[in-house]
């Protein structure tokens, strides 16, 4: 079997810009300048994950999946994904979170992003999120939803 | 066919923690194993980046971790308009020796860039042959 090269099959997509984000505040994927970027339209994929990478943690940071069905209009309705939360600790400097989000059968989305809330108490906390979107169904059909472009190859 | 998970074919590596890089400072990224591999990639997420003088990236191999060298012709500049985008860098395993690699990361010098990386390698030879190297622990699955 010859196996394809990942970005042939997969999508990377920056939700969440790093940054540091103070406590008690909110960010999530629509609230940054680059509107269009910060949320993926996944039913076409079979995976997603949502990775995370924290720096510095102040305070924890809860991590939600937020779920759209239309992103048309000038306030999109964005809905908590029923139990996608977890927490990252204060302790858990420099650490990475990969969270799977199994898209067969979903009836949610099909606009997806994250949310991060720092919580209060000791300052910012820096940290960033992007989405990994695998296997495109249709490039198994020999489509071309592969859509990963490389900026460089070394 | 059915293609197998990603996280199952596919090790996670925090290579630079997210943080903000001080005005032409060098981050010298974690060491990847990479042997048994096919592929690597980098997944770089910028924040805001220096608004004048442009950074880099560029990789660094060595065959025991901890003493590593520039890989000729492996570099990228991070550009003073690249602010909240993603580089994506795809690693030939095959045309590299290795087997350990790190990213330097150099911040622009007219101020701090926010950035973070991390390494993905996948299709290790010895998992198509079942053998075990699947090796990313998901946190939880929704």
């Amino acid at each position: 079997m010859s196996l394809p090269d990942l970005h042939s099959s997969i999508r990377v997509c920056q939700n969440i810009p790093v940054q540091a984000i103070a406590a008690t505040t909110t960010v999530t994927g629509e609230s940054h300048p680059v509107a269009e970027k910060q949320y993926i339209h996944l039913r076409d994929c079979y995976n997603a994950y949502l990775v995370v990478s924290c720096g510095d943690i102040a305070s924890a940071i809860q991590v939600k999946l937020q779920h759209c069905d239309d992103i048309s209009g000038a306030r999109p309705t964005w809905i908590d994904v029923s139990g996608a939360t977890d927490v990252i600790l204060a302790s858990e400097d420099n650490s990475l979170h990969i969270y799977q989000i199994n898209l067969r059968g979903r009836e949610d989305g099909p606009y997806y992003r994250a949310s991060l809330y720092v919580g209060g108490g000791a300052g910012a906390s820096t940290v960033g999120a992007t989405f990994l979107a695998a296997w495109p169904k249709d490039n198994l059909l020999g489509g071309d939803l592969a859509m990963t472009a490389i900026d460089a190859t070394w | 066919m059915a293609l197998p998970d990603l996280h199952s074919q596919a090790k996670f590596t925090q290579c630079v923690p997210a943080q903000s890089i001080a005005a032409g400072a060098t981050v010298n990224g974690a060491d990847v194993n990479a042997i048994g591999y096919r592929w690597m990639y980098f997944v770089v997420n910028l924040g805001a980046v220096a608004a004048t003088g442009a950074g880099a990236l560029k990789l660094q191999a060595g065959s025991v971790s901890g003493t590593y060298a520039d890989v000729a012709g492996a570099t990228l500049a991070i550009a003073t308009d690249d602010d909240n985008t993603t580089k994506v860098i795809a690693v030939d395993l095959e045309a590299n020796t290795g087997p350990h690699y790190r990213l330097v990361a150099t911040g622009g010098s007219g101020g701090a860039t926010l950035a973070s990386a991390d390494a993905i390698c996948i299709w290790s030879k010895d998992t198509t042959a079942g053998g075990a190297y699947a090796v990313t622990a998901v946190d939880v699955t929704w």
